[in-house]
Parts: structure tokens; C-alpha cells; sequence
């Protein structure tokens, strides 16, 4: 390793460091009531985020393991910007007040360190302990103060899960080892049809691959728990486990479908489709009638997943184009309105049915129009993110041929204004009662909310600096 | 100044929600201010009109995917245009004591003006469907938020149907970008640009579709019209004149602008079709208007009604049919305008709309009583009035296309005087039904509709002045028919 490696590999490394030395700060002699571990957090992921981007664009491959190139530097700025989400809204969010210590902060680092190494690799193995760099914090996270109603099964359906993405994911690799003789996803394909290679190994261990990332994006047929996850954790970190932690996942599957593993994948490609019409199908028909408001969440990454894969199953430039900027949208959307959910919890747990959200639009303008941003994004009206990610697909499937595909898109879609609009009407209609308790908005949650919205809006008005690939 | 066009309301409104939120009787003075201001760049516009696209706008917006920003106005746009600042003008004016908070209801009202003006001026595609877009949404929330009890699931089978047709809509546009791309090498938006492209009449034709779909929804065309009577009916007076005089409108423009001179040829295959769906429209509508209790539900079904013959115009694709087409948009505009606000002054005096309940109200409010029947009248195409000029034109145009449905629709038309009598007789004639106190139009309201009284006899007495600048454009959409594709984007241009 040269000494430029060491420069491109800061992110990683303040990631990693940082998050022991947070947690070291709790056996500091100093009673700072967590406020230091927090300015400490915040520090290291504004500084992670800062280094990657202020890296060059010149693609540079570290061990054959890390790949710094735009689409990493660009990602990593990002994953550090959802884990600073995560932080800023947990330190005032009420159901788990008063238990955000250095422990909490120092496993946020820690999952981001493994987002930043998910994004960046083309090594299935560096994935596959990127992957569990991300899920076993957030086993912990996600039943943070588990005390509260759900959260140990919140925690466990998680841990469950993600096991078994682990033993696919573990046993795939195995099948592309013993069949290509290579972990490296550049690699695999010439291998498996050179002389020694097994290419039906290494089919049958991609498949099995495809099963543990579908388990990890939430994709049909491996959506069961998503929503009964979303219900449980605390907001802001189901503001990290759906949207940074789900995103860094894509990337690695975008990376491998259209670069890496191209030669491989192409024979998954109708799969791939079949299974965004499925996601899109089914997320949308489960989000319709659900009248609690952090499950039709979950729902609605469902369908939003089969959209991205609707862009990946076009197998092209456009589509890992459009995949890259789905995944940029999707996060800013989701944590303008986590962050919104998060705001309005109250003091002994979030305001799940959507009925206690009504009439707070018209109490709390900023955040009704935070969320009215955050929703009509999801929904993909323009001029947001949503809107130009979705216009993506299109343009992808279209390229490809598929009109099928884009026809159930644009009619899932419209099924999806349905239960989006509901959101923004019950906001935004008269309280039958007044006087409730009224949200106070921290200055580090409002700087997440303007941050979320302003991107949200931004990266849909003028997206040319977004577009990578 | 198209973009000030399209953006002083955008941003107006904004500002009037940032900043008034609090104080209504100043957002109000501001929202109308606002619109005053936009018809005079309205007007400022059409002193400078000129023959083809006389004003153009053009900025770099995202060349990798082939965007820009692109404003243009021609003949077309200009008047439609004119026609939004007014309508516009009087929603805020009937809604002028009625509506409380002024604070949300005017940015509403301007955002939806806003994103009108967008969609008639956008000639880049993708900018066309964000206005489309950026238009339904403050309609939705006007609809949904403050009508009557059943208001929001109205609101809602409105937006879903839009939204459906507007997908389909971004799916044909998106293949329409595939396709000229994988034929001429250059992916882009550009309206001007994609007029060149070369497809097969299969492709064509569901592209068209598409598009119409979208358009169809809009206008609202047999048989996508379902949502309009309840979301006319439930919609507060203010927020239904928007709807039925200018949103209806640019379903209209949309059919015109895009789905007959991009695709000539799908479009040519479905205008049999087209024109049966339009006299079928006018029609049915009659008929259904003939049978409804509530003076509300009639007008919407009229409204209904003349747009069919709007449709019939555009789908019989000759010079007379499309001028005349466009010209009963302006007419139409106007005269439903009025209608539905002197609905909603009966709606302020605390009287309900249902014709069981009026009667005789001649006597009592006689200045209402005489303005209703000169919209009545102008409705029903009495010469001198504006509708006559549309009418007759699409008519004697869409004999020489197609003599039955031309025929079905004259039939239409003799039915619309039939439900406009009886609505109002009902209503305004016979012995009072209960003595109650009904004071006569004030002032501001007299001359509300003393200004569009004003309009009517300009539209009906002195076409020309609004015929030229239609003519200049439709001559080179009618020429369409005639001609290989090859030529269509010279005509379209010039």
C-alpha cells in the first residue's frame, strides 16, 4: 500500500477509529451527559463525508478490494450524511431519550464504516464483511431501549433476516469460489469460462447471491418482516436501515449487475424484472388500506425497490444510471419524512396511526412543507428527486425495450398516489381537537430537515450534478 | 417574460405562504394583485404578438439526458393564456367574502395559474409534464381540503385518474425520446426537434395514446369525463371555475399542440374515433344534463357537453373545425366562468343549488335573474354571442369530415337548450317557493360579471380579434392531413 492509498482510505479510517475512540469516551473520568460522544460523532462523520468528497475523481483500486472512483467518493458522502441524520434526530427524538449514549454513536459509526466499504467493492468477500459490518449494529440499534413495545421483535426480525442473508450470501460465494476460483466480481466471469471454471457453479451461486441481497432490499418475495422492522426500531434509525444501509446495498448489487459481473448477471436479467413487477405489485397493494403510518412506510420501500430493479433489469448504462440516482433520491425523500416522523414523536412513543398525525400540517407549517416535499417525492411528482429518478427508469426500460415493464410502472404509480395523498390531506386538514402538544424542533433535527427537503428539491430542479455513471 | 409568464405566480404564491400566512385580508389584496399583474403580462405579450412563435425562451437545462429550459408562444398559447388570467382573475373574485383563509387558498389558486401558464408555454417535453404536474397538485389540495363533505373522495378519483393518464402520458413521451433517439442519434426534448420523427403507424399510433390519455382525462372526453361532475359539484364555485374554464383547457391545447402534429399519423388513424367520442360526449352529457336536480350538476354537464364538441372539432382536423375548436375554448371559458359564479353568489346568500328548492327568484334578484339568462343564452349558441362563433365553426368544419357525427352533435346542441331552459325556469321563474330574504348582486359582483358580459359580446361580435392569431396556427395543424411527414415540422413552425 503506497501512501496515496492511505489518503483515499481517510473515510474508512476516520469511520473506524472514530467509532472506538466514541465509545472510549465513555470511560472518560467527565460527566458531559453524552454531549461530547455526540459533538465527537458529528465531527467524524462531517469529516468522513468532507475527505471523500474532496477526492479526485481518478478512479484508483486499492489490493484489488476498494474502488475509490465518483460513484464511491459520492456514495460514501452520502451514507455519512444519513448516519449525521441518524445521529442529529436521535438526540432529541422521545421514546429513547436519555439512552443515547457513546454506545448507540459508536455502532452508527461503525454501520457507516460498512456502508463506506459496501459502496466501494467489487470483492465479494470485502461485501460480504461490509454487509455484516452493517447488520450487526444495527441488530442492536434497532432495539435500542427495549423497553419499548416492539422493539425486541423489531430487533430479532431483523437478526433473523439478515442470518439468512448472511447464509445465502455465504453459500453463493462459496458456489462462485468453487466455480471460478475468484472472489473478485471483474474477475469471476472470465474465470468461470476459462478452462478450470464451472460456469453452472457459479450461475447457481449467483442466484443464491440474489437471494441474499433481495432479503437485504426488501424485494418481493423477501419483504415479509420489512414493515414489522420499520414499526419497531426507534425513527432515526429506521431513517439509517431504510434508506443509507438499503442504498450502500444497492450500489454493490448495481455495480456487480452492470460492471463487475455483467456477463454473469445478463441471464438474471428477465428475473430481475420479474421480480420489480412483483415489488411493485405487491409493495402498492400492501401500502393501500394501511393506516399506520411507519408499516406503510415500510410498504412503500417495497414498491420503491422493484422500481429500481425495473431500472437494473435493463441491464444498461442508463439502467445503473438510474439506479445510482434512485438510490440518491430515495434516501433524501425518506429521511425528509423520518425526520418528520421523528419530530412529531412524542414523549413515550411515535405517533404510528395516521390519524394522530391530523391537523399538524396546519400547526407546524415548515414541517408540513418538509413533508409535503418528502411525500410528493416518494410519489414522484416532479419538480422533485422522485420525480427525475422515476423519469430514469423510464428511460432505461424504455431503451431496453420494455415497455411492459414501464406500463406497470406508470399505472403502480399511479396506485401509489393513493395512499400518499392520504398523508398529505390528513396533515393538512382541520384538527378535530386543538391544543395537542406541540412539536419542538431541534436545531440539529431542522438542520436535518432543511438539508433533506433542500436536496430532495434541488437534486430534482437541476440533477445533471447527480447523474453518475 | 414568458418566464415571468409562468413564474410570478409560482413564486408569488410562495411568498404570499411564507409571508401572510397569518393576516388574510392581505394575502388576499396580494393574490389579487398578483393576478392583475399576470394579465398584464398577458397583455403585455399579446401587444407584441406577432405571426409563428413570436416570443421564445431558451436556456441549457440538463443536456446528458437532452433537457432544456424551453418557453415559446405562439397564436395559440396566447389566447389560452389570456383566457387562464382571466378565469383566474374572477375565481379570486367570486371567492372574494366567501373564502376565510386566504392565507393557503390564494397560493393555491396562483400555484395552479402558475403551472396553467407552464404547460401552454413549455415546448420541451419533460418541462411540459412537470407544469402538467406541478398544475394538478394545488388543484387536488383545493379540491380535497375545502369543498363540501364529499369533496375528498371526489378530489381523490379526480387525481388518480390524472395522474393515471399523465404516467401514460410520461410513457409515450419517454418512447417518443427512445424513438427519435435510436433513429436520428440525438436523445432530447426538444419539441421542434422530435416533430422530425420518423415511426411506424403502429408505433404512432400507441404513442399517440399515450398522450391522449392524458389529455382525455383533462378535457374531460367520453369516457374519461367520470370524474368531473362530482368534482365540479363538490369543489368550492372559485375552485370550479378554475377547473372547468382553464384546466379543461389545456387538455384541449395538449391534443392540439402535441398528440396531432407529433403523430400525425397514429392521430390520423384514431380521428374517426376521436369525433365519434366527442358528439358522443355532447350528447350524453345533454342528456344526463337534462335530468339532473341541482343547477350545479347541469352546468357541469354542459360544460362537459361543449367540450365534446371541443373534441369533435380537433378529431374532424380541418381549418374551420380547429379554429373553431380553440375559439369555443375561449368561449366556453367565459361563459361557464360566469355561470358558476352566479352559482357561487347563490352559494353566498346561503341558498342551496337544487332547482326543487329555487323558483321564482326572478322577482327578488332580477340583475342575477338577467345575467343568468345572458349566459344561458350565450351557452346554448345564440348568434352575436361568443359560443355561436365556436360552434358554428366546428360544426360546419366537422360536416365535411364526417356528416353523422357532425349531425349527432348539431342534435346535442338543440338538447342543451332544451336543459338550459328548463334549468331556468325552474329556478328563476314561477311563484317563489318560500319568502325569504334574497338581496340582489352587489357591486363587486355585478361587476365581476359585468366584465365577462363585456368579454361574450367582444368574443360573439368582434371574432377577428381573437380568430387571426388561432387561424395563424391551426392552418399549419390542419395542413398536417395532407402532407408527408417530412414537411410537418416546416408547417408546424412557420
Amino acid at each position: 500500500m503506497s501512501s496515496t492509498d492511505f489518503v483515499l482510505l481517510t473515510p474508512y479510517i476516520i469511520a473506524g477509529l472514530g467509532g472506538l475512540a466514541v465509545l472510549l469516551t465513555g470511560v472518560l473520568p467527565i460527566a458531559s451527559g453524552g454531549r461530547l460522544a455526540y459533538g465527537l460523532t458529528v465531527l467524524l462523520l462531517v469529516a468522513a463525508g468532507a475527505s471523500a468528497l474532496l477526492q479526485g475523481t481518478h478512479p484508483h483500486v486499492i489490493q484489488g478490494l476498494i474502488v475509490i472512483d465518483v460513484t464511491s467518493s459520492s456514495f460514501i458522502a452520502l451514507c455519512a450524511g444519513g448516519a449525521l441524520a441518524t445521529v442529529l434526530l436521535a438526540r432529541h427524538y422521545g421514546p429513547i431519550a436519555g439512552e443515547v449514549n457513546e454506545a448507540f454513536y459508536g455502532l452508527v459509526l461503525c454501520t457507516a464504516l460498512g456502508m463506506f466499504m459496501l459502496v466501494s467493492t467489487t470483492d465479494l468477500l470485502t461485501g460480504f464483511l461490509a454487509l455484516e459490518l452493517i447488520a450487526v449494529p444495527l441488530f442492536a440499534l434497532i432495539a435500542w431501549q427495549p423497553r419499548r413495545p416492539g422493539a425486541i421483535e423489531g430487533g430479532l426480525k431483523f437478526a433473523v433476516l439478515s442470518g439468512l442473508a448472511a447464509a445465502f450470501f455465504l453459500y453463493g460465494m462459496a458456489l462462485i469460489y468453487a466455480g471460478a476460483g475468484t472472489l473478485d466480481g471483474g474477475a469471476v466471469a472470465a474465470a468461470a469460462a476459462g478452462p478450470h471454471g464451472f460456469p453452472l457453479l457459479v450461475t447457481i451461486g449467483t442466484a443464491l447471491l440474489l437471494v441474499a441481497i433481495g432479503f437485504e432490499l426488501a424485494v418481493v418475495p423477501f419483504h415479509m418482516w420489512t414493515a414489522d422492522i420499520y414499526q419497531g426500531a426507534p425513527v432515526p434509525v429506521t431513517a439509517l436501515l431504510g434508506t443509507v444501509a438499503k442504498v450502500a446495498m444497492l450500489v454493490f448489487l448495481s455495480r456487480l449487475v452492470v460492471h463487475q459481473m455483467a456477463a454473469v448477471w445478463s441471464q438474471f436479467l428477465p428475473l430481475l424484472g420479474a421480480l420489480a413487477v412483483a415489488g411493485m405489485v405487491v409493495g402498492n397493494l400492501l401500502a393501500l388500506r394501511q393506516q399506520n403510518l411507519k408499516r406503510l412506510l415500510g410498504y412503500s420501500t417495497i414498491a420503491h425497490f422493484g422500481y429500481v430493479m425495473a431500472a437494473l433489469a435493463s441491464g444498461g448504462q442508463s439502467g445503473y444510471q438510474a439506479a445510482l440516482y434512485y438510490g440518491l433520491a430515495y434516501t433524501v425523500m425518506n429521511i425528509a419524512v423520518f425526520g418528520v416522523v421523528a419530530v412529531l414523536a412524542g414523549e413515550v412513543g411515535d405517533r404510528e396511526d395516521l390519524e394522530s398525525y391530523r391537523g399538524l400540517g396546519r400547526r407546524h407549517p415548515w414541517l408540513g412543507l418538509v413533508l409535503t416535499v418528502g411525500v410528493l417525492s416518494l410519489a414522484g411528482l416532479p419538480p422533485t428527486a422522485g420525480f427525475f429518478a422515476k423519469l430514469l427508469v423510464f428511460l432505461a426500460t424504455l431503451q431496453s425495450g420494455g415497455y411492459g415493464l414501464a406500463l406497470v410502472l406508470a399505472l403502480a404509480t399511479a396506485a401509489s398516489f393513493f395512499y400518499y395523498l392520504r398523508i398529505l390531506v390528513v396533515f393538512f386538514s382541520p384538527a378535530e381537537e386543538e391544543g395537542a402538544p406541540v412539536a419542538r424542533l431541534s436545531f440539529g433535527a431542522g438542520l436535518v430537515l432543511a438539508g433533506a427537503a433542500g436536496l430532495t428539491l434541488g437534486a430534482g430542479i437541476y440533477a445533471q450534478p447527480f447523474l453518475l455513471g | 417574460m414568458l418566464s415571468l409568464l409562468v413564474f410570478l405566480p409560482l413564486v408569488g404564491g410562495f411568498v404570499v405562504w411564507w409571508s401572510l400566512r397569518g393576516s388574510p385580508a392581505t394575502a388576499r389584496s396580494v393574490t389579487l394583485g398578483l393576478a392583475l399583474a399576470e394579465l398584464a403580462v398577458g397583455l403585455a405579450l399579446w401587444s407584441g404578438a406577432g405571426p409563428g412563435f413570436f416570443a421564445q425562451e431558451k436556456a441549457q437545462w440538463m443536456p446528458a439526458v437532452g433537457m432544456q429550459y424551453l418557453l415559446a408562444m405562439d397564436g395559440l398559447s396566447l389566447v389560452l393564456c389570456l383566457l387562464t388570467a382571466v378565469v383566474t382573475l374572477v375565481a379570486i373574485l367570486v371567492g372574494w367574502q366567501r373564502t376565510r383563509d386566504w392565507g393557503s387558498f390564494g397560493p393555491l389558486l396562483l400555484a395552479a395559474e402558475g403551472g396553467i401558464m407552464g404547460v401552454l408555454t413549455a415546448l420541451d417535453l419533460v418541462l411540459f409534464y412537470v407544469f402538467w404536474e406541478v398544475m394538478i397538485v394545488p388543484i387536488y389540495f383545493l379540491i380535497a381540503l375545502r369543498g363540501g363533505p364529499r369533496a375528498a373522495p371526489a378530489a381523490m378519483k379526480f387525481f388518480l385518474l390524472t395522474v393515471a393518464g399523465s404516467l401514460l402520458m410520461l410513457v409515450s413521451l419517454v418512447g417518443l425520446y427512445v424513438a427519435h433517439g435510436q433513429h436520428t442519434g440525438t436523445y432530447t426534448f426538444d419539441y421542434f426537434q422530435l416533430l422530425h420523427t420518423p415511426m411506424t403507424a403502429h408505433l404512432s399510433l400507441w404513442l399517440m395514446l399515450g398522450f391522449l390519455a392524458a389529455f382525455a382525462v383533462k378535457v374531460p372526453m367520453l369516457p374519461l369525463h367520470v370524474w368531473a361532475p362530482d368534482a365540479y359539484c363538490e369543489a368550492e364555485p372559485p375552485v370550479t371555475i378554475l377547473l372547468s374554464g382553464a384546466m379543461a383547457n389545456v387538455g384541449a391545447y395538449g391534443i392540439l399542440r402535441l398528440c396531432l402534429p407529433l403523430f400525425p399519423e397514429g392521430a390520423q388513424a384514431f380521428a374517426p374515433l376521436g369525433m365519434a367520442l366527442g358528439a358522443g360526449g355532447v350528447i350524453y352529457a345533454g342528456l344526463l344534463a337534462l335530468v339532473q336536480d341541482d343547477m350545479k350538476r347541469v352546468i357541469a354537464y354542459s360544460s362537459i357537453s361543449h367540450m365534446g364538441l371541443v373534441v369533435l372539432g380537433l378529431f374532424a382536423w380541418q381549418l374551420q373545425s380547429l379554429t373553431g375548436s380553440v375559439y369555443l375554448l375561449l368561449a366556453h371559458g367565459v361563459a361557464v366562468a360566469g355561470l358558476f359564479a352566479l352559482v357561487g353568489c347563490i352559494a353566498d346568500r346561503g341558498r342551496s343549488t337544487t332547482l326543487d328548492t329555487m323558483g321564482g327568484w326572478y322577482r327578488p334578484m332580477p340583475r342575477l335573474g338577467v345575467l343568468l339568462l345572458f349566459f344561458v343564452l350565450t351557452s346554448v349558441g345564440l348568434p352575436g354571442l361568443a359560443n355561436f362563433v365556436g360552434e358554428f365553426l366546428v360544426l360546419s368544419g366537422a360536416v365535411g369530415s364526417h356528416l353523422l357525427w357532425a349531425t349527432v352533435a348539431t342534435a346535442g346542441i338543440v338538447v342543451s337548450v332544451t336543459y338550459f331552459l328548463r334549468m331556468y325556469e325552474r329556478s328563476m321563474l314561477g311563484p317563489l317557493k318560500e319568502e325569504l330574504a334574497l338581496p340582489d348582486l352587489g357591486v363587486r359582483e355585478t361587476l365581476v360579471l359585468g366584465a365577462l358580459v363585456a368579454l361574450v359580446l367582444w368574443l360573439g361580435l368582434y371574432p377577428a380579434s381573437f380568430l387571426d392569431p388561432i387561424k395563424a396556427v391551426t392552418v399549419g395543424i390542419a395542413d398536417l392531413t395532407s402532407v408527408s411527414p417530412g414537411a410537418i415540422a416546416h408547417h408546424v413552425v412557420h
